[in-house]
């Protein structure tokens, strides 16, 4: 039996944030490709060196990417980073969340109008899942729209047991972890 | 008797489908479609409940998911709505609020004794101290609806969120209209309608086939969403809905809302008018056209209206023969269109008497409606009953008028004014994005309907954004649809103006006369509108009952308030899923397999105390804190709040939003703080460390880690200061490794010299530990060495392990919140929200040690110097007293007793093992504290769960270790 609704942790992803005055600046100078407005995310390298950089606000980044890509580990590890450039420790739990009736699953724990979404714009959403604060990146796949969801990990069995029979109800399966 | 007539092409049942259910443990048969009630009467059954207070037999009223009569328990389910809910094979379908059944229920003496419980019985009845607990005894087992069963499977309905542009409320002519208007504009609309179908209350013959053109386009419109069967019950602001639907709740937001929720149908009142056989004549219609049931054999009408008239013909094109019609009003002449109404229906052999009443209904022996006693009305509306004559009748309908269903209307803020030419309430004034239409707009005629509603979808549209605005006027109604007064007095009274609560016109009156004159006080005292129905048939009965009593006019009285939800809704439906977050530290899956016994700390599940095989709870506790003071204790101190601040003005942000002095630590060390809100209450304390001159990491308590940060970055915004804050609550890992052997054990794992020179008390270091970057400080919360271990989320599991591993042979135990309790009492140091409460200051809890009143400014500094001129309203003092570990009388919250007076209260109380006695704090009044202090046995009385009085002591705090010396290392100490 197939199933196209599904929800999967995703495993060996790594991620980071910087915030500060200079926080813009110095990430173009690692050569990361930023969104230009708050609240869009955007694509830097190609390939397995693909990592997503959503801008939550002015000067605020997320950047997540697959463990051991280059400029994710450069810019994590760079010790040397100028005054107004802070580093944010990020260790989110990361899930997607995709197939028929996902905006039935996300309606009954999320208040946000997926609908009213511009994916075109690559739109990135801070709000609250089941009462939790997530991050989604809405992205566009084969069976309709996919949502990569982040949040904080101490929250993460919560969401994940909650989420479950949800997508259960509506004909999906909560997949073991995999990495992409 | 009602029967089942012919098959029609438009009735909503199968019949070939024949369901089989139960009803009272008998055997029915009903059609695929039909409803509980329908099934139920086109079966016969005589009666389908019993009234909630005289138990009197009943049956179908409205038919229209209002009714009181028709509630049902289907198996476990208490009290399903009959009129609307759908018929499934094998149901097991009883009546409600009897004792020993429907037809033998024994409570159905209470109709004899009816004069023995008059209004306010209740209050009069609880106003005697003696006789109350018999009142209560007999009230708790006559009251209640339906029957719950506690061992019923608990389902976990959905409640989801739904967004349109125009939310349309009721699918009848106007809100058809409405809909279809909106989506032809381009909008995304959502048709909300109580009933299976659409169309509307009642479905008549004449206009069906417009209505079914309507129903057509809609089942073909992609922009509209049909929420049948769901019930709108509630409005909250900016155009947020509660959509009860059978099986879950779907909370709306839309950008604007058209009301077209209609009118509901009002009774006449006159004696006995609950008989079964009594029913409104669009129960009737509906009964009818929807089910193929005729109301009965030979039916009369009660009419005040012209669907009075419109139904007679209805009835009489069906072959149903309809006696005569007792017109309340004196002449039809002022409406030509009524007279024609009339003439057509005489034309039909229907005999019309105007300027008639019901004077009563009269009973067969088994209960049902076999006739009615009629009589002249005057233009007072008082009937000669000495002229009353009587029509043999199975059937009696009422049509004498209609209330607005305007509840959700005003719960968007929308006012009504009463009308007194339609005698209805009509919108007066709109919010923003609120559109009214159809008969609760006063517009009656079935084409103006349609194009009132087809105005207001169009301009709810133009609102959301989609076309443009119609903006024309609103036509209302010329005729008057409703009586000013279809109430006959009766001096034997059971002339019902509430069906769900028993209450009678006299019941009103009486209320009045005691002084209960507003609608406000008279729901409150006759609780009239407070059954099921909540009102929809009585209100506006009552209110004009209200009216003549008072001599004032309907609208100088108006409405009671319909507060959300205002129709009952299931409450497996506000149930639904709950989402409750639980948060796990990064190392929670360690303590399950140590033995934790968890606990809730804030939204956090937290080891309480690990259980150990063999040792009671005491015991395990005992030995957790026995391993910090002689050996090691290990415990997940990751539910503190960990906040990073950056940047050149850190330290002055700080320094503003703690009472103590930060600006000035040192790098590499750090320093208590006590954060105060604005009236300087002390709302949260922490350990803040200086990890370079422009990078602070500090802590914050487990409970008050969201708001604090909450708090800090509105501070933040408003200050404009040159830093930024960084949230590593649930980020990082965070335990307190304490106790003599601690330093030895960590010092092979960690790659600086953690000797007292490198590393003194207070410190705080960045190293590496096992291998992954850490923060540990020298804090002595528990009053040992200890290190403070953070590291990163996923390097905690490493960390933790690697810390039990090395401990595993120096009697390393891993200790709980309990323990953390004990050994922080025994150090005198108090807990935020625990031992404070919300109006405890820094002179109170003895903190002002940890207040920088020379800084500038920091929050709470203004209110600082305003309590001190003050003084303090209460004094936390160390208490302890001697017994051994089991006695545990004393508990938090119990009462401090001065003579006869309360002098404060217990805000901790533990049993020290270490020091061999029972300690706590006291949250004391200042004089009776200073007062004790000064005596020199400094005693006091705590007054215990059973009364006893238990003896203790004033002490001196801290209690264990007074010089600091073991967590300072102070050699000879």
């Amino acid at each position: 039996m197939t199933h196209d609704l599904v929800l999967q942790v995703l495993d060996k992803r790594g991620c980071c944030g910087f915030k500060g005055p200079r926080a813009v600046e110095w990430l173009r100078d690692q050569g990361l490709l930023l969104p230009t407005q708050p609240n869009s995310w955007a694509i830097s390298g190609k390939n397995l060196e693909e990592v997503i950089v959503a801008r939550l606000g002015a000067s605020e980044f997320f950047i997540e990417g697959m463990v051991g890509t280059e400029i994710l580990e450069r810019v994590a590890s760079n010790t040397v980073k100028p005054s107004g450039v802070y580093p944010v420790l990020r260790e989110d739990c990361a899930f997607v969340i995709s197939g028929t009736n996902v905006d039935e699953v996300l309606a009954q724990v999320c208040s946000f109008n997926f609908a009213d979404l511009a994916l075109a714009a690559n739109p990135v959403i801070m709000t609250l899942v089941m009462d939790v604060a997530v991050l989604i990146v809405p992205q566009e796949s084969s069976v309709g729209c996919r949502y990569r969801v982040w949040c904080d990990p101490t929250f993460a069995r919560y969401i994940l047991d909650g989420l479950e029979p949800i997508v259960i109800e509506y004909g999906g399966v909560h997949r073991e972890t995999y990495y992409e | 008797m009602m029967y089942r007539l012919a098959p029609h092409a438009d009735e909503w049942i199968d019949r070939s489908i024949i369901v089989n259910f139960f009803f009272e443990g008998k055997e029915c048969q009903g059609y695929e479609g039909d409803t509980i009630s329908s099934a139920l009467v086109a079966a016969g059954v005589p009666f389908l409940g019993r009234s909630f207070k005289y138990h009197r037999p009943r049956s179908l009223l409205s038919f229209s998911n209002h009714d009181s009569n028709t509630l049902f328990q289907v198996g476990e389910v208490p009290n399903v709505r009959g009129d609307v809910t759908p018929l499934r094979a094998g149901m097991r379908v009883s009546a409600i609020n009897t004792f020993g059944g429907l037809s033998k229920d024994r409570a159905r003496v209470l109709d004899r004794l009816s004069s023995f419980l008059p209004v306010g019985f209740y209050y009069k009845a609880f106003h005697s101290k003696r006789l109350f607990p018999h009142w209560e005894r007999m009230f708790r087992a006559l009251t209640g609806l339906g029957r719950v069963s506690l061992d019923a499977p608990r389902k976990f309905t959905a409640k989801r969120y739904a967004f349109c542009d125009v939310l349309v409320v009721g699918a009848g002519a106007s809100g058809l209209s409405a809909a279809l208007a909106a989506a032809a504009a381009g909008a995304h609309v959502a048709l909300v309608d109580e009933s299976l179908q659409g169309g509307g209350i009642t479905p008549l013959r004449t206009p069906n086939s417009t209505l079914e053109a309507l129903l057509r386009k809609l089942s073909q419109s992609d922009k509209i969403t049909f929420y049948s069967a769901t019930v709108a019950a509630g409005y909250y602001a900016d155009h947020w809905l509660a959509l009860a639907e059978p099986l879950r709740m779907t909370k709306m937001r839309a950008k604007a809302v058209v009301f077209a929720t209609g009118v509901i149908e009002q009774p006449a009142v006159f004696r006995n008018n609950d008989l079964p056989g009594v029913m409104l004549a669009s129960a009737a219609l509906r009964l009818l056209a929807c089910y193929r049931i005729a109301p009965g054999r030979t039916i009369v009408i009660v009419a005040a209206n012209r669907e009075a008239y419109e139904a007679c013909l209805e009835l009489v094109a069906n072959s149903l023969r309809v006696a005569a019609i007792l017109e309340l009003r004196s002449t039809l002449q002022h409406s030509l269109e009524d007279l024609k109404l009339a003439r057509r229906c005489e034309d039909l052999g229907v005999k019309i008497f105007t300027a008639s009443a019901p004077y009563q209904a009269i009973a067969a022996s088994n209960g049902l409606l076999k006739a009615v006693d009629y009589g002249p009305i005057d233009s007072s509306g008082t009937i000669n009953s000495q002229a009353a004559k009587r029509i043999e009748c199975d059937s009696l309908l009422m049509s004498v008028g209609w209330a607005p269903a305007s509840h959700l209307l005003a719960q968007a803020g929308g006012s009504t004014v009463f009308s007194p030419e339609i005698q209805q309430f009509v919108p007066k004034e709109l919010p923003a994005g609120i559109f009214v239409a159809g008969r609760l707009n006063g517009v009656f005629e079935f084409n103006s309907r349609l194009d009132d509603g087809h105005r207001a979808g169009t301009d709810a549209a133009a609102y959301s954004g989609y076309g443009e605005t119609r903006g024309s006027e609103v036509t209302r109604s010329t005729r008057c649809p409703s009586h000013p007064y279809p109430i006959v007095e009766h001096p034997a009274a059971k002339n019902f103006v509430d069906f769900d609560e028993d209450i009678q016109v006299k019941d009103l009156q009486n209320a009045i006369q005691e002084g209960f004159d507003s609608s406000e006080l008279l729901k409150r005292y006759t609780t009239v509108g407070m059954g099921p129905s909540q009102g929809q048939h009585s209100n506006m009965n009552a209110l004009r009952i209200l009216a003549r009593a008072r001599s004032m006019s309907v609208s100088a009285l108006g409405l009671t308030t319909a507060r959300p939800m205002y129709h009952p809704i299931p409450l497996k439906l506000l149930a639904g899923r709950g989402f409750h977050p639980v948060r796990r530290t990064p190392v929670d899956a360690m303590h399950g397999a140590l033995g934790a016994m968890w606990m809730p700390a804030g939204n956090w599940r937290r080891c309480e105390y690990y259980g150990v095989s063999g040792e009671t709870r005491d015991a395990s506790i005992a030995a957790e804190v026995w391993a910090v003071r002689h050996a090691v204790g290990l415990i997940d101190v990751g539910t503190l709040g960990k906040i990073e601040i950056h940047g050149p003005m850190a330290g002055e942000f700080l320094d503003r939003v703690y009472a103590g002095n930060f600006s000035n630590l040192r790098v590499g060390m750090t320093r208590y703080g006590l954060m105060l809100d604005e009236s300087g209450v002390i709302i949260d304390d922490g350990v803040i460390a200086r990890l370079a001159i422009d990078l602070f990491y500090f802590t914050t308590t487990t409970s008050g880690s969201t708001a604090v940060f909450r708090e800090l970055l509105r501070l933040n915004a408003l200050w404009g200061l040159e830093c930024s804050l960084i949230n590593l609550t649930g980020h990082m890992a965070a335990f307190n490794f304490a106790g003599p052997l601690c330093r030895a054990i960590l010092q092979p794992l960690i790659d600086i010299d953690l000797a007292e020179a490198e590393f003194p008390f207070l410190g705080v270091r960045e190293a590496r530990l096992c291998g992954v970057a850490a923060r540990l400080m020298r804090v002595g919360f528990v009053g040992e060495l200890g290190y403070e271990i953070h590291v990163a989320a996923n390097a905690g599991i490493v960390v933790w392990k690697a810390l039990m591993s090395a401990g595993q042979d120096r009697g390393l135990r891993p200790f709980g919140v309990e323990a953390q309790r004990v050994l922080r009492l025994e150090k005198g140091h108090f807990i935020v929200s625990q031992d404070t409460d919300g109006l405890t200051d820094p002179y109170e809890a003895n903190a002002m040690w940890a207040m920088n009143m020379r800084k500038p400014f920091f929050v709470g500094q203004r209110s600082l110097r305003i309590l001190e001129k003050r003084g303090p309203r209460q004094k936390l003092v160390g208490i302890e007293w001697d017994g051994a570990s089991h006695s545990t009388l004393v508990k938090e919250s119990h009462l401090v007793i001065d003579g006869v007076n309360i002098a404060g209260r217990i805000t901790s109380a533990l049993y020290s093992a270490t020091l061999k006695k029972w300690i706590g704090f006291a949250m004391l009044n200042p004089d009776f504290a200073s007062r004790t202090e000064s005596l020199p046995n400094r005693e006091i009385y705590i007054r215990t769960d059973s009364g006893k009085m238990q003896l203790a002591r004033i002490a001196t705090i801290p209690f264990y270790d007074p010089k600091n010396s073991r967590q300072k290392q102070i050699l000879g100490g």
